[in-house]
């Protein structure tokens, strides 16, 4: 039972973490692989500022998110003179540099040794500590998640961003500034996936560098792209079918060694298939093509 | 002073044979190839087979390997990216299948082979060579005279040879190739297997080197990446001229600041051109102009 609390959870944050990049990705078609970073800094954030200064959850949160979408920022504005496949490259780029940073700056971060020992959190009087606690609270902020998304999504703002994926230059020409929206939606994204960070620090009280790796970042875009990029349901459809996938494979028996292993076979082949099958996922819209008149 | 200097040419020859390989791919096929970490990663454990299971002999092993690896990096673009370039797949596509197909590729290789590190052969530790007052041991002094070779050879024979113009021009405008009666799918091949049988020799020498693991090809080729990035697409000088900046970038950042932070400095340096110097060193500007 607990076991099957744990995925439940463990699925609650990778929704969160994949509508984030859905609305980044997805709907303004800015292919990122730096989210991993969003994800750590919300994690370290949280965890640092517990373990510190004994901060009460609900502070801890909201400097998570207001420092993510900083960082959110940082990231955004490179997206505004670099395209496609040249950006993927530079989010690889931020991605790397903040890993590194988590991981070598030891005297803050604990380096490649970790945070031991995040409290449990209390809200309102009321401590979390089972598995149902967190369940809970992390359906209450996927819910939140969902929500946001949608009135964002239905929102002018979200046609802009669908616009700016679609015809760039048509937008610019309706009057947009385009600017203004690609690194919005990059704070946002950041600070939504901040808040899984912050979930994750907690639930598991230990947290190091190697959860937050470009390998991470991988998943998380690939989640989104089998899901469906584009769509408001996909990443719910593609964070359960892929961290539920893999975790069948233990009830085949397979030994742990080599359990990662195929996990990772396991969507690195979905995204190989989908991207040559049917690039927009599941149930996406965008396919990820090119923003210029194909030959 | 010249430990440094040494450490600084061996890294940039390396780096440079890495990303002579790619670019020859990149600068053809015109997406970011990504698989190519795991013909690095394979050319090595193909090494490895071949002589510590099969008991082949060394140098046989090596070569062989690499030809092994640059027969799947062509067969790779034809049953893979052909398909998908039929298809119109953008750039994008193409780079995001190949991440896939590099985690697939990464993670067979753990599963077969584990995880340890592995050598070739039973190399017992030998002392380096002195050379001026810097050590080498004699495989980087190996990867030296192969990143001058690969550099003399690509500028004076593959780029005016037919073939090496045949590439110049599917890289340069692929229509026009095609209308001049080029054959685009076999330049494209062949793109990919000398590509591949380069990146084989560059995983080959990191294995006899420091050994192998079967994540090593990633780093190497982003390594890679950065220098093509850098130096300016397609340009070999530029490659040469990039790994030199950015092999003296990252030992100076390892000996001032700890080895730790080389890679960081490396995309540092990266970021920094995409931002302010996207055509490189000695690029042209990128064809895809923001609008």
């Amino acid at each position: 039972m607990e076991y099957f609390l744990h995925i439940l959870v463990l699925i609650g944050i990778y929704v969160i973490l994949s509508m984030s990049l859905n609305l980044i990705a997805g709907y303004t078609g800015l292919l990122s692989i730096a989210h991993a970073a969003f994800y750590g800094i919300g994690a370290y954030v949280a965890a640092l500022m517990a373990l510190k200064l004994q901060s009460p959850f609900l502070i801890n949160i909201i400097c998570a998110i207001i420092l993510s979408g900083l960082l959110g920022a940082l990231v955004g504005i490179p997206s505004l003179r670099i395209r496609d496949d040249y950006f993927v490259i530079a989010s690889f780029a931020f991605q790397v540099i903040t890993f590194s940073i988590l991981n070598n700056w030891v005297s803050f971060t604990g380096g490649p040794m970790g945070l031991p020992g995040i409290p449990q959190p209390i809200i309102f009087g009321l401590k979390i500590s089972s598995h149902v606690g967190f369940l809970v609270l992390i359906a209450i902020f996927c819910l939140l998640t969902l929500w946001f998304t949608q009135r964002i999504v239905k929102s002018p703002f979200g046609r802009v961003l669908k616009t700016i994926r679609e015809d760039e230059i048509f937008a610019r020409a309706a009057g947009k500034f385009v600017e203004k929206y690609k690194v919005l939606v990059f704070v946002i994204g950041a600070g939504m996936a901040s808040v899984a960070g912050v979930m994750y620090a907690y639930y598991i009280s230990f947290i190091d560098p190697t959860s937050f790796t470009v390998m991470e970042s991988i998943f998380i875009i690939s989640i989104v792209i089998i899901g469906g990029a584009g769509s408001l349901y996909g990443p719910v459809v593609g964070a359960v079918v892929l961290v539920v996938f893999p975790e069948l494979l233990r009830f085949i028996g397979l030994p742990s060694s080599i359990a990662a292993n195929f996990r990772q076979i396991l969507y690195g082949g979905l995204l190989v298939a989908f991207m040559i099958w049917r690039p927009r996922g599941f149930l996406g819209e965008y396919a990820f093509h090119s923003g210029e008149a194909q030959e | 002073m010249q430990q440094l200097l040494a450490n600084i040419l061996f890294s940039a020859c390396s780096i440079f044979l890495v990303a002579i390989s790619f670019s020859v791919i990149f600068s053809t096929a015109r997406f970011f190839h990504f698989t190519h970490a795991a013909i690095i990663t394979i050319a090595a454990y193909l090494g490895f087979a071949f002589t510590s299971v099969l008991r082949m002999p060394l140098l046989f092993s090596v070569i062989f390997a690499m030809v092994v690896v640059a027969g799947l990096g062509w067969c790779l673009d034809k049953v893979v990216y052909r398909p998908m370039r039929r298809k119109g797949s953008s750039p994008l596509v193409l780079l995001l299948a190949s991440l896939g197909m590099y985690i697939v590729l990464q993670n067979l290789i753990s599963v077969f082979f584990g995880d340890d590190t592995k050598l070739i052969g039973n190399s017992t530790v030998t002392p380096g060579i002195s050379i001026l007052k810097a050590k080498l041991t004699y495989i980087q002094l190996v990867v030296i005279c192969a990143g001058v070779l690969v550099f003399l050879a690509k500028v004076f024979l593959i780029d005016k040879t037919k073939i090496g113009l045949s590439l110049k021009a599917v890289a340069d405008d692929p229509e026009l190739a095609k209308i001049s009666g080029i054959d685009f799918e076999n330049v494209m091949g062949i793109a990919f297997g000398s590509g591949s049988f380069l990146a084989g020799a560059s995983g080959l020498f990191r294995a006899l080197d420091v050994g192998m693991t079967p994540t090593m090809g990633l780093p190497m080729l982003l390594m890679g990446v950065v220098a093509v990035i850098l130096g300016g697409n397609g340009k070999t000088l530029g490659v040469v001229i990039a790994s030199l900046l950015l092999a003296t970038c990252q030992q100076v950042a390892g000996w001032k600041l700890g080895t730790h932070w080389e890679e960081a400095v490396a995309f540092l340096l990266l970021l920094a051109f995409l931002l302010y110097r996207p055509q490189g060193i000695l690029g042209k500007p990128i064809r895809k102009a923001t609008a």
